[in-house]
């Protein structure tokens, strides 16, 4: 679909045209739901969080401004959702732990990352390595990866520092290629 | 020159540096391979990351959409696979402890499944019981792999409950083991005793002496003249048998003489069956042929598929007959009703002086009267389902959080029905034990009481999570509950009445799937409720 039939749509979905929003719905499930898939972990919280950011739609498109591009949005407000919700899963664990930054500066690895383990094994090992990370790792990196987020912006909805967040993607990073068999860094 | 960390370099590839940190990076790049390599690497990486991220989008929503019939299908596939192994297990159970199981009352449970597996081979091809044992048993085991890796995997405790439990049940038995002989021809002579189970293949097999398991031989003859204290399962051409079998047999042959005794049920599947005048089987008979005989007696019911049918004997209770024809001799004693479905009037020969207990029903098989036609069917269904309806309604009203388990995945449906499965054996099981006590009677009648609601209830759930799959709600539009909820009321009050089908999903896989619906919704309650706080 291209600009301007989106936009079509969405002014449409903004006078509460509801059968813009099975439009939206048509569009943009996949993508949502691959978000939430990532963010929740699991399959069934994913269908539940993807059907309710689309319930809340008709009410939270009222915020949407145009700055940014639709897509965007929308895929920021799947991912408040799902992370609010990680929260009140774990309420009384902190999920996003700030982690001390200096003991990460580690020696430089002249070992090759990720790239040669996925050459081999398929990107379908990684996508399974991925879900196994645990949350406080999956979630940003999700966001960077997924949602492509910048750190500022995952920092401000993790209620993280950007240090904190450069070193949550960077520890789930190195925790992949761990359990992708790749040299462990320094190692 | 110093190298700066992999951190930096990882932000740098991620685009997120600060300026001047930024050009001390490219600063330092531009006269450092090693780290231009480094850097490469991780750009690559991240491509490769956001590959993998992407490959989740499509394929995982589109089976989320429209695979629920697939996965309805497996799970009735696999269900009758695991009824049918948990029966095995029963019958297995049994033999090792007799009456360890008979509060499930074993021929409940055989009169389910082989009834179901006699209206399916009525149908169609041949079902070789041993085949659909093997699987059945295997599947159970998978499944009981599966919820057990699952369960231990997420609680650690469990294990030592379950070697507990495993060890009490593993003690008290004794040692059972499997014997196998091979050869041209094994002869188990007068005097021997084959204490254990005993697996033989070979050209003939000749049992004179005693077994004191289970018996299952492949070949092409078979003669037993001696005792089989436990199952007998026989795949040969020929099979004799004059001696006794105290456990049931199960066998697919061409032709079965059976002049001996068996103690409980006969399974067969053979060209020619006869069952002769000594002959004597104390539970029912169940057989698919071409030819049979029966002039020895049955202890209860027999119920046969077969082109040609003769009853000169003894039948205990009810004969039940789908044949080209039948003839019913004057010597014939049958205890209970007859039953018989042929082609054409002529087909079915009654003789005179043959004494039936029961009624006489010969119904041809063009015109088999349904229950369908029948406006009484439709009146208690709408009754059934009014108050299915008004229950559910409520329960949302009072309890929303009964239904808020989904069943829109394979492995959701996979999930609620193993759980599901637990749901409908472990109440009775504690009850009993509750009864045992004394004290706890009041407990265990309570158990069994919300176990029994459950069960009633089953439906209900699975009404609900089959409305929902059915009706997702339109993007914008707050789910409804009611609307599909009727439409998944509908759904099952279809899916029940199937033909063949049908029993098995208002016997087994509906309580099971419903009431694992309703535990992990009630257990998803419990873990989210004090977060919601």
């Amino acid at each position: 679909m291209d600009e301007a039939k989106l936009e079509m749509v969405l002014s449409r979905a903004m006078n509460d045209d509801a059968e813009a929003f099975g439009e939206l719905y048509g569009l943009f499930r996949p993508r949502v739901f691959g978000l939430c898939r990532h963010l929740m972990g699991r399959h069934e919280d994913a269908e539940d969080a993807t059907s309710e950011v689309f319930a809340r739609l008709p009410k939270a498109i009222k915020r949407y401004e145009k700055s940014l591009p639709f897509p965007r949005w929308l895929l920021s407000v799947a991912s408040h959702y799902c992370v609010d919700r990680l929260r009140r899963r774990q309420l009384e664990q902190r999920l996003f732990e700030a982690e001390p930054v200096e003991a990460l500066q580690l020696p430089l690895n002249q070992a090759s990352p990720l790239q040669h383990v996925i050459s081999d094994e398929g990107r379908d090992r990684v996508r399974k390595a991925i879900a196994a990370l645990p949350e406080q790792y999956r979630v940003p990196l999700t966001l960077r990866y997924y949602s492509d987020l910048s750190y500022d912006e995952i920092a401000d909805q993790l209620g993280l520092s950007r240090p904190n967040v450069a070193t949550l993607i960077f520890r789930a990073k190195q925790q992949l290629r761990r359990a992708l068999g790749g040299a462990a860094p320094g190692a | 020159m110093d190298h700066l960390s992999e951190l930096t370099y990882s932000m740098y590839a991620d685009g997120e540096l600060p300026e001047p940190e930024r050009l001390r990076v490219q600063h330092h790049l531009a006269g450092c391979p090693a780290c231009r390599a480094q850097v490469a690497a991780l750009e690559a990486e991240n491509q490769v990351l956001a590959e993998a991220f992407r490959l989740l989008e499509e394929p995982d929503a589109s089976r989320s959409r429209g695979s629920i019939g697939r996965s309805l299908l497996i799970t009735v596939g696999s269900a009758l696979a695991v009824a049918v192994g948990l029966d095995r297990l029963v019958v297995a159970v049994d033999n090792l402890a007799p009456g360890a199981t008979s509060w499930i009352s074993l021929s409940w449970f055989q009169g389910i499944l082989f009834n179901n597996a006699f209206d399916v081979v009525r149908e169609g091809p041949a079902m070789l019981n041993a085949l659909v044992t093997i699987l059945g048993l295997l599947v159970l085991g998978a499944v009981i792999a599966g919820v057990l890796r699952h369960f231990v995997s997420r609680h650690p405790m469990s294990m030592a409950i379950l070697a507990t439990m495993l060890f009490a049940v593993a003690l008290p038995r004794p040692a059972a083991a499997m014997e196998k002989r091979s050869t041209e021809s094994v002869r188990i002579g007068p005097e021997e005793t084959v204490n254990d189970s005993l697996l033989v293949s070979g050209d003939s097999l000749e049992v004179d002496g005693t077994v004191n398991g289970n018996l299952i031989a492949f070949g092409r003859k078979a003669v037993i003249r001696g005792v089989i204290k436990g199952d007998l399962f026989v795949f040969e051409q020929q099979v004799d048998i004059s001696g006794t079998v105290e456990g049931s047999i199960y066998t697919s042959c061409q032709t079965l003489t059976l002049s001996g005794h068996v103690g409980r049920n006969l399974y067969v599947w053979s060209q020619t069956v006869q069952l002769d005048p000594g002959g004597r089987v104390d539970g029912d008979i169940l057989m698919g042929g071409d030819t049979a005989r029966l002039r020895g007696s049955v202890g209860r019911d027999a119920a046969l598929l077969s082109g040609n049918m003769e009853a000169e004997g003894n039948i205990g209770r009810n004969l039940q007959a789908y044949t080209g024809a039948l003839t019913i001799d004057r010597s014939a004693r049958i205890g209970g009703n007859v039953e018989a479905h042929v082609k054409k009037q002529q087909d079915a020969d009654i003789e005179s002086g043959a004494v039936i207990g029961g009624k006489t029903e010969i119904s041809l098989e063009q015109k088999s009267p349904s229950h369908y036609t029948e406006v009484k069917f439709y009146y208690w269904q709408a009754i059934w389902m009014a108050g299915a309806l008004i229950i559910g309604l409520l329960l949302h009203w009072i309890a929303p959080g009964f239904f808020a388990a989904r069943l829109d995945s394979g492995d959701s449906l996979w999930r609620s029905g193993a759980v599901g499965l637990l749901a409908l054996v472990a109440p009775p099981l504690l009850a009993i034990v509750a009864f045992i006590t004394l004290v706890g009677i009041p407990l265990g009648v309570l158990l069994l009481g919300l176990w029994l609601a459950g069960l009633w209830m089953a439906k209900v759930f699975v009404a609900a999570a089959v409305g929902r799959g059915l009706m997702r709600p339109r993007p914008g539009e707050p789910p409804s509950f009611a609307v599909p909820f009727i439409v998944g009321l509908l759904a099952v009050f279809v899916a029940i009445n199937l033909p063949y089908v049908g029993a098995w999903l208002s016997l087994l896989i509906v309580p099971a799937v419903g009431l694992g619906l309703a535990v992990l919704a009630v257990r998803k309650g419990m873990i989210s409720r004090p977060a919601m706080v």
